[in-house]
């Protein structure tokens, strides 16, 4: 049995470096095959399938999106982590000064035997929302 | 209201909870600090008992039926954390609206000092809430 199936807090931490790795393998290898992602906005996309494709869309339009862990809150299975999330939208392969943001946030993960079944992010889009459609526009 | 010295720190960021799903100004402000200071989504901060009564009064005129609703707490010492959603309707020419209803996943964390709340923080995507600002604005 991996560690982190005793430690809940363990997986939830690997998943966070796996995203500060922007690695979808290390992702894909920490999901269960049920994994449930909820959004800001309560949206929920399940398995794993569907969230390596939406991480690594993710990962092209924020090529270094990063998770800064603060604060950490573990009951049982579910591992709580406050903190903010940052990275730069990249417009045309670019990262530009003036399309870097910033926005506090908070991530819940419920562990089952040492995997992420379910990862819910809970903050404000508004940041990267703003760039994105000043982009459009 | 006096302060909830013998009280949890979870005790007090409940009442803190209660005070605003009664839209009640005074009960917020008896709960919390005189340095008190709020944090909202996107990390901008404002401070002072005073200014946060101001700030309270202008968002319940804006949504008179906001409610918070907790599905979990989390504590440690004197901070507590709780999650689950923030709801109400935008009222437009102070008329409640079905069509002006919204709903978000938000998290609260409180920082509690000698049974008042020190810090209020809110974690949410106020996006709903502005969309429909937005329409009204035209």
């Amino acid at each position: 049995m991996p560690l982190s199936a005793e430690f809940p807090e363990f997986a939830a931490r690997a998943f966070v470096e796996a995203i500060n790795h922007r690695n979808i393998d290390e992702l894909a290898g920490l999901m269960t095959d049920d994994h449930v992602f909820i959004d800001c906005l309560g949206k929920r996309l399940e398995s794993r399938e569907k969230l390596m494709a939406a991480w690594e869309e993710y990962f092209q339009a924020v090529p270094d999106f990063e998770m800064v862990v603060d604060e950490t809150y573990v009951a049982g299975n579910v591992v709580v982590l406050l903190g903010h999330a940052h990275g730069t939208y990249a417009t045309e392969g670019k990262l530009l000064r003036e399309n870097e943001w910033k926005t506090p946030v908070i991530w819940r993960a419920r562990i089952r035997w040492g995997l992420v079944a379910e990862w819910s992010v809970c903050g404000s889009n508004d940041p990267l929302r703003h760039l994105m459609d000043k982009h459009r526009a | 209201m006096a302060p909830l010295n013998d009280q949890s720190p979870e005790r007090v960021a409940r009442a803190f909870v209660e005070a605003i799903n009664h839209r009640s100004v005074e009960e917020l402000v008896a709960l919390m600090t005189e340095d008190h200071v709020f944090i909202d989504g996107v990390g901008s901060r404002a401070e002072g008992r005073e200014k946060m009564k101001a700030g309270w009064e202008g968002y319940f005129h804006m949504v008179p039926d906001y409610e918070v609703v907790v599905n979990e707490t989390f504590a440690d010492g004197n901070v507590v954390l709780m999650m689950g959603r923030a709801e109400g309707t935008y009222a437009v020419e102070g008329k409640l609206l079905p069509e002006n209803r919204w709903q978000t996943p938000a998290a609260w964390r409180a920082l509690i000092r000698e049974g008042l709340v020190a810090e209020w923080r809110v974690y949410a995507d106020n996006e709903p809430i502005r969309q429909l600002m937005a329409r009204h604005r035209g």
